[in-house]
Formats: structure tokens, C-alpha cells, sequence
């Protein structure tokens, strides 16, 4: 069981809580910089859960896996600028409520 | 070689026709394209008939299980949906085959000279080699799917040729709705088939009849659910309320293919379907019912649209329809070798009938109103008198083959209520069935008059006398409508009823397949003459009633002829003349609200038209708010995307967890 | 894992390795070639279309030669049995397809740059991990590689607001899903301590049968949050905002490739998860999913059928058309759960039908693409009478219509028996009778389309430039049209290749 002294439940509580916070920001804040830095919050609240239950299964597996994670956050992050600059290019802004060329045509 | 390899080549020469035409016959001369297009057919014509006569011919104890098979192997195979490549002949099916390839091969010679100006005639004649194909492929599917593949196929060349002409938008939008209609049915077809595939667990014609009875007291409910859904197929490919509308329009195609198509076989595929499955029908006495009262109603509601037409094709597409019901009627109430003896005989006159008013059309340089017609009988002798023979069968007038095939329908309707009929569940159904077919049957006889006067009698020519100067006939056409005129003639002596002296050849011939003809107990003698007599004397009343109307030598006298100009703007007969409004009804109904238009409407729509809640509930409700819902959620904003994620993935882990 | 056990399982990753080294080739050749010509390089699609077939048709030369297996390898992350290899075949096959047919836009899109086929082929190495991975890292490892190079793609047109645009919103969008998925896999983790499919579906197994508060709740929200994140890739409703916008603002080349090739992958990878990880192989799995994809397969359906009706956009229509599939598909895997193999067998013959005919009629909107065209709009209009202008296109684009509503002879009709059979025969009547009927709307605006192509005369005024020909894309189109009809008139020996996938 898990040798440090939280209860697994709080750090549940913590990693849900991380998630929710970046779910929000996602839906919340206009600059595109700013959801995707949410995003990375939630992919960390999922490592936090990945490390924490390594330790608690006593496998190393959920360590590696948090290590890939950061990985892909990375190339993430790295495309996901990329494709911003694109945006900035055409549009001039990083404000989400600006792209609004593509929807439903009436 | 034996028989049975034979069968293929049935099959394979019109679909090479089709396709040697379809990609080479831009770049052939007319004469190939033609000879391409006919040899299948007629060389078909002969195979359908040698496999006819081996057929009937063949030794009293082998009639029940003579089949001709041929195999092309298993077709699909998975899990536990096994379908073979099996196609057979047998007796149901050999009539349709001689049906098919026969009229086909008059209606190709025919189309030889109709068409042979259009410059895509070879599209044409690939689209009608396919569709003879594909009918054949109907009925000669030894299981559910063949059928189906057939069914599908025979729908889709309707639609190519219904739009052939497409520069014409109406003409386009016409084999649309057909199209769109069918695929109503379709549905229909493909529930009623997958009911029957996972009650019983096989699609094979031969087996399937074995396992509904092992089946006992739930092979009941499976065959009535199974019959109901099948049947709304049928409604759609044969032109029956609710899904008729479709037939009227698809006379925007040319003159031979309303012939062939809509008139001789493919509108009769639902009347061939219900009789391959006639131990299914049969097995649903309830669905029986629906089928009988279904087709009664057609059969008047058809004719009350037909009185007021002007236009020749639509009279006869609307005769199409009201004959169909007959046929409906016949098979509904028990008596499937009456209703197909009707298709048989109905394919000759109506196809005659069709082939006649284009033969007019042709004549008079695509005129088609019958306002504007009159007096042709001098300029078109062949094409009058077999028009004429056409009336005669079609109105049932002694010795004419529509004679033998519509009493018969009205005989069976009336006993099937008597003791020990088919219907005798339903007390007083047979009264009301009989009545309407007796209504429809007067009418049948009124408008069929009134077009034929109209068009070839009535005095004098009343269009443009340079037109019918030039006016003249063609030798394959004449010979198309002779051939067809023989049949009109002739074919009724097929099934002569005990009571005129015959032994009902063809239903005997069918029995094997379809069950011997219902009868009542007890002796009915008088009761059947007297019918038939009543019959007879409301037909020749309302025969005479549209002489008088509308003349032989003289004309229709001045008020008759304002009459006749203004009678479509007033009261009944202005209903009558928009043909019920069902095609408005439909129009508003099924149509404009998948367009989006239909906002206004949908309020009118309760107040006027509650025909068919099924299809609002279908179409128009979820493509009204599901168009408002759609444009409201994608809005182009990422984050109300993002929030439905969210809140969409929250709703569905609350649920499974709380569940 | 040691190294004799890498050294056993380096065989089964050849085939990636090969598509990678293309790509690696391609990405080189583009470097080169811009040094050559940097201003307006008008360069050949020639040598990297060669490439990137080469390499993917070698790679479907070793899966052939690999022989399957039930046990997984690379420590038990990468399956070698038959829906493994099948699906990844099939995979490189599509992608082929979809590759030759992005060559015509190269020149008339104005699009130089080489990376497209780098890209691509990356792309479908991860999409070959993805379908081969029996477990939630690797899976998700595949998942991103293949996601952030369509990312990319779908901004190709560099210049476009909306190329960029659809790029920006697919990205977020995806990357929103993808923690979704992560932090599920977190939690079956956290419930079950492990990420191995096998051993989720045991661990489950008894977890669900017990009252066990904390680990049971935790697994079911772990695995509903993981079926969400395939959900997101499949595109179905609610799941499905970013497609339309995706679809409509991408290349077309980048749209068809991503409608069928990510579709595609996506499913089957979904399709082992949910058999393995939440059932046990056969037929058994645990309660609530079914509920879960019945409920995903109706919404999705109808809603992706019913928008599919409004749309005058070809492009946006499509998309629509690709979200009612997905619903269709999920009925399918219904039948999959509870029906095992014939089910399976139906779901990715019927990928492989959908994949044609999706593919092929992208394949007609890029032929009907002009050269320096502005991004065309494809609104429905443009199709009026191209009919008689292209018969051939015309006719092919009618049989890849046809084949998507499920008409005789085409293979849409024998997919569509295959896929719905087996749910109905595992009493999901109302379920199947929900797909028939959006089968049945769905021909209103397929053949919409061929209405305008063959009945409507063409617009007086239409742009004389010319189309650009491609032998690629003709190519292409030609396969695709035959294999639409071939796969439907004989439809056996494909369906024996997909038989015994579990």
C-alpha cells in the first residue's frame, strides 16, 4: 500500500481537482496560449495520478508512463505553436472567438 | 447441353447488351446499337419459352417439384448468413420471364423507331437491357437478397430512364421522387427481410416456408410483421397508397419505357413478391386484409383521378395504378393465381395502351392533349383499332382477356367473406371490398372510354391540321401494338372460370407455387353470374354514358367542349382534376421540409393535411429542430465545441455510474 | 522485457520501420528539392508519390509475411494476431490510395512542399501502432503520432484562413480529447494496476462483480473516459463538433485521407480496446458499455444523417456523411460485443467498403479541383451537369454515392447486411431499425449530388482553367470505383479475408 502518508483518496481528489481546473480553462479564457496551457494541466493531473498509483501498486510502469507523457506534451506544445503562428499569420490574433469562419451556414 | 445452362445466358445477355452499349455505343453506328440492344431480348424470349413449355408440359407427377436451377455458387458467406447465387425457374417465375423478355423484345423493336432520333440512344438501350437484367434477376432469385439485389436494380434504371430526358428539370426531379419513394419502401423490404432471416434463419425461398410452420403459434406474429413491412414495399414499386404518387410523374420518361417499366413489369414486382410468399400472407390473415383493403381503395381512389385528366399518359398511369389495385385486391383476398392472372393479362392490354399513345405522340410530333386530339382513327387505323381491342379488355367486356382477370378478382373478393373464405374473420369486409372494385371497375370503364373517344373519334381533328396531315405510322411500332392487341385479345382464355365452361387452366398451373384458388362452400353458381352480370351492366352503362358524352362520328357539342376547357376550375370536378391534391399533400408534407422550408407550412399542415403521420414523424419534425439545434451548437466557436465535449463526456460517466 | 524478447519481437515492427524510413526519404528529398527551388518550386509529385508507395507497399509485403500469433510481443504491448496484421494491411492499402490521390493537388493547390508525403507516412506508422497496441500507453503513444502530424496537414494550405483555422480548432480540440483519454487511462490504472488490455479485463472482471466503492467507481470512470477519447476520433456525437469545421476548412486531399485513414484506424483500435479491455476476447464484457455505444451509435446516426440532409456544402456534407458511418460502425461493434467473430468480421469489411467509397468520392472533389482555384468552396451547385462534362468522373462519383447509402450491386449494400445482421440477430431490434431508417434519409443527399451532376445542365459560366490530369489520382480512382463494385458483386473472397479476426 502506499508508503507516504496521504490516502490514496486525496490524491484523487487533488488530480480530479487539477483536471477540472483545466477543463475550465480550456472552456473559460480566449487566448489560444492560454487552453493550451490548461491542456498541459490536465495531461499533469493525469501523470500525478499515473506517478501516485506506480507507488501504490508498487510498479514501475506508471513512472514510465509519466515520462512518455511529458514527451508527447512536448511535441504537442511544439506543434501546437507552430500551427498558432500559422493562425497569426492569416488572423492577426491568438483570440479563439475570432475563428469563427468555418460553422453552420443558415 | 442441358436445360439448365441455358439460364445464365437469360441473365448475362442483357447485362452484356447494357454494357457493350453503355461504354461502345457513343461510337457505333444506330443499326449495331440497335441490334446490340434487341438480340438479348429476343434470344431471351426464346430460352422463357422453351422453359415454359418444358414446364407445363412436364408429367402430372413431376408439376409439384419441376424447378429449373442453376447455380453460380454461394455468394455470401458469414457467420451464419449464408446466401447462395441460386436462380430457378419455376412456374410463377416462367410466366414472368415469358412476360419480361416477350413484351420486352415488342417494347425494344418498338423503341428502334421511337427513339431512334434521340442522339443518346444508345444510353437508352443500355439503361433498358440493364432493367430487363435486373427484373429477371427479380424473379428469378431462388432467395430473399437476389430478389432484393433485383428490386434495388430494377428501381434504379427506373430512375435513369423516368430522367432520361434530364435537361428538363421536371423531368429530373420526377425520377427523384421515385426514386426517393422507392427507398421508403425499400426500407420496408429490408425489415421485413431481416425479420424473416433472423425468425427463421434462412432467406431461401425453398426452406423458409418449412421453418415458419416449425415455428407453431409465434410463426404467427413473426409472418404478420414480416407480411406488414414487406408490404409497404410493395406499395412503393407497385404504386399503392400511401406511395403512388411516384407513378404519375414517372411518366416524364419516354412513351415505351412507361410501357414496359410502369405498365407490363416492374410495378408488378410487388403482386409477383407477395405471391412467391404466399404461404407468408397466407400464414397473417390480418395482413391479407390490409393488402385487400389497401388495393380496393387504390383501385377506386386511382380511377376517381384518372375521369379528369388531359393528358393521354397520365389517364393511363393513373389506370396503372387503380389496374394495380385490382391486382392488390385479387391477392389480398386469398386468390394470388386471380391477381396474377391479372398481371398477366393487364401487362398485354395496358402495355398495348401505352405503346398506342405513344405511336399517337409520336405521330402528332410529342403532343399529349387529348383536348388537342380527335378524329386520328383515319390517320392511324392500326393504332385505333388495337387502342380499341385495349378499351374492350380493360373495361371487361365479354371475351376480352381483362374480362376473365378482373371478374375473377371481383368473384374471389365477394365469396372470400362467404363460409369458409379467406376473409370470413372480417364479416362484411367482402361487401365493402366488392363495392369499391365494383365503383372503381365503372369508372375504369367511363375514363377508358373518354380518353379513347377523345383521342381517335370525336369528329374531327382539334389541333393544328398540318400535324395530322403528316401524321402517319411506323411498320416495328404497327407490329408491336398487333402482337400486343393479339394478347389483349386472347390471353383471357387462359383461365376461363368453371362457370363459362373452362377449368381455370393457369390457376392449376400455379397451384404448385401459390396454392390452389379459395373456395367457399356451397353452391354459388347464381350468385357468380349475377355479379358478373352487374358488373358487366355498370361497365356498358358508363361505356355509353361517355359515347353520348363524347362521340364517335359527331363532336362534342360546343358546351360540351366548354365544358370539357372549363370543368377543371370548378367545385369537385376541380379536386378531381388536381387529383385529389395528394401530390400538393406530399409536396408539402414529405418534400419541402427536408428542404428547410417548411416552417410556415408545418403549422398549416395540422390544421389540413394529417395523412401521414409516419412520414412528419420521420422527415419534417427531427429536420426542422435538428436544424435548429445543429446551427445553434456549431457555431464556430471552439468553445461551446469544447464545452459540449465536456459536458457530453460528464453526462455519460454520471450515467454509467449511477446506473 | 529483455533483449532476446526485443530482438523476437523486432520482426513485427518492420513494417513500421518501413513506412518511417519513407517517410525519412521523402522529408530529405523535400529538404533537397527546396534548396533547388526556392521561389515558386513547381515540383513534381512524381518521385515522392514513387517513394511513399514503395516503401508502404513493401510494408505491406512483411505483414504478409508475418506469421500470427495469439501471444503479444514487445512485453506483451503489440499484437501480431490476425485483426493486428488484417487491420494494419488494410490501413497501408487505404493510405496508399489516399497518398496517390493528394499528388494532383500538389500542383493545382499550389501546395510545394514536399512534406505532405513526410508527413503522411508518419502519420500511418502511427496509425499502425495504434491498431496493433494491446495497451493504453502504446496505444496512446500511436494515437499522437498520428495526431499531431494530421494536425499539420490540415493547416498545409500555409496561406488560408480557413486551412488554418480547421488546423487550430482540430488541434485544441484534439488535444482537449486526448487528456480526456489519458486521465481515464489513468484511472483504469489507478483501479486496476495495469495498462495491459488483458489484464484490465481480468482485473475488471472481479472488480465489477464485487462492491468495492473506490476502485469500482474508478474504473468505470477511467474506462468511460477512455471510450470518450476513441469516441472523439471516430467522431461521434456529442463528440463530434470539430469534423465538420475540420473537414470543411482542410485540403481536400488532407480531408479524404483523415475521413477514412484516422476513421479507420481509430475504430479498430477501438475495437480491441472494447473486446479486450472491457470484455474478455468472446462474448463476454462488462454490462454497461453496450448501453454506452447503442446510445453513441443512435445520436450519432441520426444527427450526423439529419445534418448530412441541410448541408449545400459537398465538403461539410461528407463530413456528415463520415459522422452518420461512425454510427453505423458503432452498431456494428454493438454486434461485436455481443456476437464476436462474424460481428468483427462485418465491422472491418465494412471499413474497408467505407474506405473505398469515402476515399474515391474525395478523390472526384480533388479532380474537380482548378488549378490556382481559390480554396474551392464545392457547394453543390458547382456539381451541376459535370456529369456530361466528365462522364467518367460522373459515373464514378455515382457508384461511390450509391455504394455509401448501401444500394445493390455496390459493396455498400453487402457491408451494410454484414454490419447490422449480427446486432439484430443479438435482439437489438430497435437499434437496427434506427440504421435502416437514417440509411434510408441518408439516399436523400447522396443522391442529391448525382441529380446535380447528371440532370442539371452546367452553369454558362464556369472557369475555363484547366484540370490538372495525374496519372496518381486517375490511378486511384480507377482502383477505387472497380474495388467499390468487384468487392460488391463478389463480395466472398474479401469477406474470407477478414473472417477468424478473433
Amino acid at each position: 500500500m502506499v508508503p507516504i502518508g496521504v490516502p490514496v483518496e486525496h490524491v484523487i481528489a487533488l488530480a480530479v481537482a487539477l483536471f477540472v481546473i483545466g477543463v475550465l480553462g480550456v472552456l473559460l479564457r480566449k487566448s489560444v496560449i492560454v487552453m493550451l496551457m490548461s491542456v498541459e494541466l490536465m495531461l499533469n493531473a493525469a501523470n500525478l495520478l499515473f506517478v501516485v498509483f506506480a507507488e501504490r501498486w508498487g510498479v514501475a510502469r506508471g513512472q514510465t508512463i509519466s515520462f512518455f507523457v511529458m514527451a508527447v506534451a512536448a511535441a504537442e506544445a511544439a506543434v501546437g505553436l507552430a500551427i498558432l503562428i500559422g493562425v497569426f499569420r492569416t488572423h492577426n490574433t491568438t483570440d479563439v472567438d475570432e475563428l469563427r469562419d468555418l460553422l453552420e451556414q443558415s | 447441353m442441358q436445360l439448365n445452362e441455358w439460364l445464365p445466358w437469360l441473365l448475362l445477355l442483357p447485362l452484356a447488351g447494357s454494357f457493350f452499349n453503355g461504354v461502345l455505343g457513343a461510337r457505333l453506328p444506330k443499326g449495331l446499337v440497335f441490334f446490340v440492344a434487341c438480340m438479348p431480348i429476343i434470344v431471351g424470349a426464346g430460352i422463357s419459352a422453351t422453359m415454359a413449355y418444358t414446364i407445363f408440359t412436364a408429367p402430372e407427377v413431376d408439376k409439384a417439384a419441376i424447378r429449373i436451377v442453376y447455380d453460380f455458387g454461394t455468394w455470401i458467406s458469414a457467420g451464419n448468413l449464408e446466401v447462395s447465387g441460386r436462380i430457378a425457374v419455376d412456374q410463377l417465375s416462367a410466366i414472368m420471364i415469358c412476360v419480361i423478355t416477350g413484351i420486352g423484345s415488342l417494347i425494344h423493336l418498338y423503341s428502334t423507331e421511337y427513339m431512334g432520333d434521340d442522339p443518346s440512344v444508345h444510353r437508352y438501350f443500355s439503361y433498358l437491357n440493364l432493367f430487363v437484367f435486373s427484373m429477371l434477376l427479380l424473379v428469378l432469385g431462388d432467395n430473399m437478397v437476389l430478389m432484393f439485389v433485383g428490386w434495388e436494380g430494377v428501381g434504379l434504371c427506373s430512375y435513369l430512364l423516368i430522367g432520361f430526358w434530364f435537361s428538363d428539370d421536371a423531368n429530373a426531379s420526377a425520377g427523384k421522387k421515385a426514386f426517393i419513394v422507392n427507398r421508403v419502401g425499400d426500407f420496408g423490404v429490408i425489415i421485413g427481410t431481416l425479420t424473416l432471416f433472423f425468425a427463421l434463419g434462412t432467406m431461401d425461398f425453398a426452406t423458409m416456408p418449412g421453418k415458419l410452420q416449425a415455428l407453431g403459434a409465434a410463426g404467427g406474429t413473426v409472418a404478420l410483421i414480416a407480411a406488414l413491412f414487406l408490404f409497404l414495399g410493395a406499395t412503393g414499386k407497385s404504386a399503392q397508397i400511401p406511395l403512388f404518387i411516384w407513378l404519375p410523374d414517372a411518366m416524364a420518361g419516354p412513351t415505351p419505357v412507361s410501357a414496359l417499366i410502369h405498365a407490363a413489369t416492374m410495378v408488378t414486382a410487388g403482386i409477383y413478391m407477395i405471391c412467391r410468399l404466399s404461404w407468408l400472407y397466407t400464414a397473417a390473415p390480418a395482413a391479407l386484409a390490409v393488402v385487400a383493403i389497401v388495393g380496393a381503395l387504390t383501385a377506386l381512389f386511382a380511377a376517381t383521378m384518372g375521369l379528369m385528366q388531359t393528358d393521354i399518359k397520365k389517364v393511363l398511369a393513373y389506370s396503372t395504378v387503380s389496374q394495380l389495385g385490382f391486382m392488390f385486391l385479387g391477392v389480398g383476398v386469398g386468390a394470388f393465381s386471380a391477381g396474377f392472372f391479372h398481371v398477366f393479362t393487364h401487362a398485354f392490354f395496358k402495355a398495348c395502351l401505352f405503346l398506342g399513345s405513344g405511336a399517337v405522340i409520336y405521330a402528332l410530333h410529342h403532343e399529349q392533349d387529348i383536348r388537342k386530339m380527335g378524329g386520328l382513327w383515319k390517320k392511324l387505323p392500326i393504332t385505333t383499332w388495337t387502342f380499341v381491342v385495349s378499351t374492350f379488355a380493360i373495361m371487361g367486356f365479354p371475351g376480352f382477356s381483362g374480362f376473365f382477370s378482373k371478374d375473377e378478382i371481383m368473384w374471389q373478393a365477394f365469396q372470400s367473406g362467404l363460409d369458409g373464405g379467406k376473409l370470413a374473420a372480417f364479416p362484411g369486409l367482402n361487401y365493402l371490398l366488392f363495392a369499391l372494385a365494383l365503383a372503381a371497375a365503372t369508372l375504369t370503364s367511363f375514363y377508358m372510354w373518354r380518353v379513347t373517344l377523345l383521342t381517335f373519334f370525336s369528329g374531327k381533328y382539334r389541333g393544328d391540321q398540318h400535324t395530322f396531315e403528316h401524321a402517319k405510322e411506323m411498320p416495328l411500332m404497327s407490329l408491336a401494338l398487333i402482337v400486343l392487341g393479339l394478347g389483349a385479345l386472347l390471353t383471357g382464355f387462359l383461365n376461363v372460370p368453371h362457370i363459362l365452361g373452362g377449368h381455370l387452366m393457369l390457376a392449376q398451373l400455379l397451384s404448385p407455387v401459390v396454392g390452389a384458388l379459395p373456395e367457399a362452400h356451397g353452391d354459388h353458381h347464381a350468385l357468380e353470374i349475377g355479379l358478373m352480370a352487374a358488373t358487366l351492366v355498370c361497365s356498358l352503362g358508363s361505356m355509353v354514358l361517355a359515347i353520348r358524352l363524347f362521340g364517335i362520328k359527331q363532336e362534342p357539342t360546343q358546351k360540351q367542349m366548354t365544358l370539357l376547357q372549363t370543368l377543371p376550375g370548378r367545385g369537385f370536378v376541380k379536386v378531381l382534376y388536381n387529383k385529389w391534391y395528394v401530390d400538393e399533400a406530399y409536396e408539402k408534407v414529405i418534400v419541402k421540409p427536408i428542404e428547410r422550408t417548411s416552417y410556415v407550412f408545418f403549422y398549416k399542415l395540422v390544421d389540413q393535411f394529417l395523412i401521414d403521420k409516419v412520414m412528419i414523424g420521420i422527415f419534417a419534425v427531427p429536420a426542422k429542430y435538428g436544424g435548429y439545434l445543429v446551427r445553434w451548437i456549431q457555431n464556430g466557436s471552439l468553445q461551446r465545441y469544447a464545452t459540449v465535449f465536456a459536458f457530453g463526456a460528464a453526462a455519460i460517466v454520471v450515467w454509467v455510474v449511477l446506473r | 522485457m529483455n533483449i532476446s524478447d526485443a530482438l523476437a519481437g523486432m520482426p513485427q515492427i518492420l513494417p513500421m520501420i518501413a513506412v518511417i524510413v519513407g517517410g525519412l526519404v521523402t522529408m530529405l528529398m523535400a529538404v533537397a528539392r527546396s534548396h533547388k527551388d526556392p521561389e515558386h518550386g513547381q515540383l513534381t509529385a512524381g518521385p515522392f508519390v514513387a517513394v511513399a508507395l514503395v516503401s508502404l507497399v513493401f510494408a505491406l509485403f512483411l505483414l504478409t509475411q508475418i506469421e500470427p500469433q495469439a501471444k503479444a510481443v514487445w512485453g506483451g504491448t503489440l499484437a501480431i494476431d490476425r485483426l493486428s496484421l488484417v487491420g494494419q494491411g488494410l490501413i497501408v492499402v487505404i493510405a496508399a490510395l489516399a497518398i496517390s490521390m493528394g499528388a494532383a493537388s500538389i500542383t493545382t493547390q499550389g501546395i510545394v512542399r514536399g512534406e505532405y508525403f513526410a508527413l503522411s507516412l508518419f502519420c500511418v506508422s502511427g496509425m499502425m501502432l495504434m491498431v496493433a497496441a494491446t495497451e493504453l500507453l502504446t496505444f496512446f503513444v500511436g494515437l499522437e503520432i498520428m495526431s499531431l502530424a494530421v494536425y499539420v496537414l490540415v493547416g498545409f494550405r500555409r496561406s488560408d484562413r480557413r486551412s488554418q483555422e480547421a488546423a487550430l480548432k482540430y488541434f485544441l480540440s484534439g488535444a482537449f480529447a486526448s487528456a480526456f483519454f489519458l486521465f481515464g487511462a489513468a484511472m483504469v490504472f489507478g483501479a486496476t494496476g495495469t495498462t495491459a488490455y488483458a489484464g484490465i479485463s481480468t482485473s475488471a472482471q472481479k472488480l465489477l462483480s464485487g462492491t468495492a466503492f473506490p476502485m469500482q467507481t474508478l474504473l468505470l470512470v477511467g474506462a468511460t473516459l477512455c471510450v470518450v477519447g476513441f469516441a472523439f476520433k471516430i467522431a461521434a456525437v456529442p463528440f463530434h463538433m470539430w469534423a465538420p469545421d475540420a473537414y470543411q476548412g482542410a485540403p481536400t486531399m488532407v480531408t479524404g485521407f483523415m475521413a477514412v485513414t484516422v476513421k479507420a484506424a481509430a475504430f479498430m483500435a477501438f475495437l480491441r480496446f472494447v473486446l479486450l479491455a472491457l470484455g474478455d476476447g468472446s462474448t463476454r464484457h462488462v454490462p454497461w458499455i453496450v448501453d454506452v455505444l447503442s446510445l453513441l451509435a443512435i445520436v450519432t446516426m441520426t444527427l450526423g444523417n439529419l445534418s448530412a440532409v441541410l448541408q449545400r456544402n459537398v465538403k461539410r456534407m461528407l463530413a456528415y456523411s463520415s459522422i452518420a458511418h461512425a454510427g453505423y460502425l458503432l452498431v456494428g461493434m454493438v454486434g461485436a460485443l455481443e456476437r464476436g467473430e462474424p460481428a468483427v468480421q462485418g465491422l472491418v469489411f465494412y471499413l474497408f467498403v467505407y474506405g473505398l467509397a469515402t476515399l474515391g468520392a474525395f478523390g472526384v472533389l480533388i479532380a474537380l479541383e482548378r488549378k490556382n482555384g481559390r480554396h474551392d468552396e464545392m457547394l453543390i451547385n458547382r456539381f451541376a451537369g459535370v456529369g456530361f462534362q466528365h462522364p467518367a468522373l460522373g459515373v464514378a462519383f455515382a457508384v461511390f454515392m450509391f455504394a455509401l447509402s448501401g444500394i445493390p450491386p455496390t459493396a455498400g449494400f453487402t457491408g451494410k447486411v454484414l454490419l447490422f445482421g449480427p446486432a439484430l440477430d443479438a435482439g437489438h431490434i430497435g437499434l437496427v431499425i434506427v440504421a435502416v431508417l437514417n440509411s434510408v434519409v441518408s439516399v436523400y443527399y447522396y443522391l442529391s449530388i448525382v441529380v446535380y451532376m447528371f440532370m442539371k445542365n452546367p452553369p454558362p459560366r464556369q472557369s475555363t482553367e484547366p484540370r490538372v490530369f495525374s496519372p496518381w489520382l486517375t490511378g486511384a480512382l480507377v482502383v477505387t470505383t472497380f474495388g467499390v463494385l468487384i468487392v460488391g458483386m463478389m463480395p466472398q473472397r474479401w469477406i474470407d479475408m477478414f473472417a477468424k479476426l478473433v
